[in-house]
């Protein structure tokens, strides 16, 4: 069993190209807890995902994953910080060129070095195999071991993404809009897949959503972004529906119809 | 919106850069002085040029010469062993244009110097490490194969290892900047995506961007191949034992059927090397 990540944000800021794009973010996410990340576009979710997975540093405060700052830790140390943080992308972020388990093996890159990392991928060993074939497994798509990426659907791809991340073993999952670009029905299966994935294997969780109702259903927690502020942070059941349509109000300025 | 907007011209830079290369090809033409009437041969040579063309449909089965050296392998052995030393001059020059090609492309590209040679001393070393191997890539590739076979001449004599390696150089030029270019244009998303779980720079350069890339690669290259074959043939007129040593020797000798012969021999490599190349594009023999 993987024991979760902490996250603790404190006087979190980010500037992107000049423009404040985060501001005064202070938030802890304990180990294991599910959260959902929900906001209109624009609200800062997938910035505040990247600077989860160390992808962006801040440009104040200071984030701490697990008690270490990433922006003071050693290469190696970001490494493992690295390795033990997986992500799901809203395009997948696989290389088509490659085989669906090729794509999985990937999952480990972060734990092996150049030559063990391209032999893992060209001449896989029947242990890596077995690993790979029960990741696949248990996201529904055991049989797709060795189809070439091209020639699967766009369900079939995420959950090569997701299966991804399960072989990084990694300790907290982040998801960036997961669904935002499959049918509603997928949607659902896919969002209990992960909270059920992160249950199993006591991952934390975070996943950025526009959908209320997803987010309402499966998540404990939910965390309300605008314009680059945390609006609410509360569980579920505080969340009352005024609270998402203060969320998703337009600015007036806009003239919404 | 309500807001108002300024008027924009459609038609900027590129159109105007555009009708300016055609302005230029027109100054050209003129400044030549080309006009049609140079198209038609005088009449002096109009009986050669006429002789040389219906020899096309009559190309030369056997020797055409008078005087054929009583040791000299059947006709159609000579074609095929000119054929088949064009290529070998062709491969072997490829085969050091591939290598140098990886190596330069490589050290050419922006992804390479941010994936695989990222680190303290790829970051000190980037910006000179870049310009020179772009620099060093157009010295190559500004020189012709066929300068470069005169100067390796003059310093080796007609050896296998001169003709090789003029093929060679400036083809390695002309790989190294396409293949940088073919490396730096894929999607980089699967790349980063490896670096965000941790993955070394090697691995994010040679699993997240060359397989993507790959395909295209190997397509430039079969193409190259082909210009290389091409290449090695007009070396012949330089002395090299190619098709086009023979080419010379009939085409001197007036034997035009042999000349055609010589060259339907090309054509059948070069289009051999597009089915293959073609194959290998639509992915049929890939894996």
């Amino acid at each position: 069993m993987n024991l979760g990540t902490r996250f603790e944000l404190a006087g979190v800021g980010l500037e992107l190209g000049g423009n404040p794009v985060l501001e005064g973010l202070d938030l802890v996410v304990e180990p294991g807890e599910c959260v959902a990340l929900v906001g209109p576009s624009g609200a800062g979710k997938t910035s505040l995902l990247q600077i989860l997975s160390t992808g962006h540093a801040p440009t104040r405060g200071r984030v701490t994953i697990d008690g270490i700052d990433p922006a003071t830790a050693s290469a190696e140390v970001l490494r493992e910080l690295r390795s033990n943080v997986g992500s799901v992308h809203q395009h997948h972020a696989l290389v088509p060129e490659l085989r669906a388990l090729q794509n999985v093996l990937v999952g480990r890159f972060g734990r092996q070095g150049t030559l063990a990392g391209l032999r893992s991928l060209y001449l896989p060993r029947r242990r890596e195999l077995r690993e790979v074939h029960a990741v696949l497994d248990r996201v529904g798509i055991g049989e797709l071991l060795y189809r070439p990426t091209t020639q699967l659907s766009g369900g079939e791809r995420q959950r090569v993404a997701i299966a991804r991340a399960l072989y990084q073993a990694p300790r907290a999952l982040l998801a960036d809009e997961p669904v935002a670009s499959v049918d509603p029905a997928r949607a659902r299966d896919t969002i209990a897949l992960l909270v059920e994935l992160a249950r199993e294997r006591g991952m934390t969780l975070l996943v950025s959503l526009h959908d209320l109702r997803l987010a309402l259903d499966h998540f404990p927690r939910l965390i309300g972004l605008r314009n680059g502020r945390v609006e609410f942070d509360l569980a579920t059941d505080e969340v009352g529906p005024s609270r998402f349509d203060d969320l998703y109000r337009l600015p007036r300025t806009a003239g919404g119809t | 919106m309500s807001a108002g907007f300024t008027a924009r011209p459609l038609l900027g830079r590129r159109s105007a850069t555009v009708l300016a290369a055609l302005g230029l090809g027109v100054i050209a033409w003129f400044q030549l002085g080309l006009t049609l009437d140079d198209l038609l041969p005088d009449p002096a040579r109009g009986a050669t040029a006429r002789a040389f063309a219906t020899a096309a449909l009559h190309p030369a089965f056997d020797y055409q010469g008078d005087f054929v050296p009583a040791a000299a392998p059947p006709f159609w052995r000579g074609v095929a062993a000119a054929a088949l030393r064009t290529v070998v001059f062709a491969a072997g020059g490829m085969f050091l244009a591939v290598i140098g090609g990886l190596v330069l492309g490589m050290l050419a590209s922006a992804s390479w110097w941010r994936t695989a040679g990222a680190g303290p001393l790829g970051g000190r070393l980037r910006p000179v490490g870049l310009v020179a191997a772009r620099v060093t890539i157009a010295g190559l590739r500004s020189v012709h194969e066929l300068l470069w076979a005169v100067l390796f001449l003059a310093a080796l004599g007609v050896s296998p290892a001169a003709g090789a390696i003029a093929i060679a150089i400036p083809y390695a030029g002309t790989l190294a900047k396409v293949f940088s270019e073919q490396v730096d244009e894929v999607p980089r998303d699967a790349s980063r995506a490896m670096g965000a779980l941790g993955a070394g720079g090697t691995l994010q350069f040679t699993c997240g961007l060359l397989p993507r890339a790959a395909r295209q690669m190997a397509s430039f290259t079969f193409y190259q191949f082909e210009c290389s074959v091409r290449a090695a043939a007009v070396l012949g007129f330089f002395g090299f034992p190619t098709l086009g040593q023979k080419i010379a020797a009939s085409f001197a000798n007036g034997n035009y059927g042999e000349v055609w012969s010589y060259l339907y021999a090309l054509i059948a490599l070069v289009l051999t090397i597009e089915m293959w190349s073609a194959r290998l594009r639509s992915g049929r023999s890939v894996r």
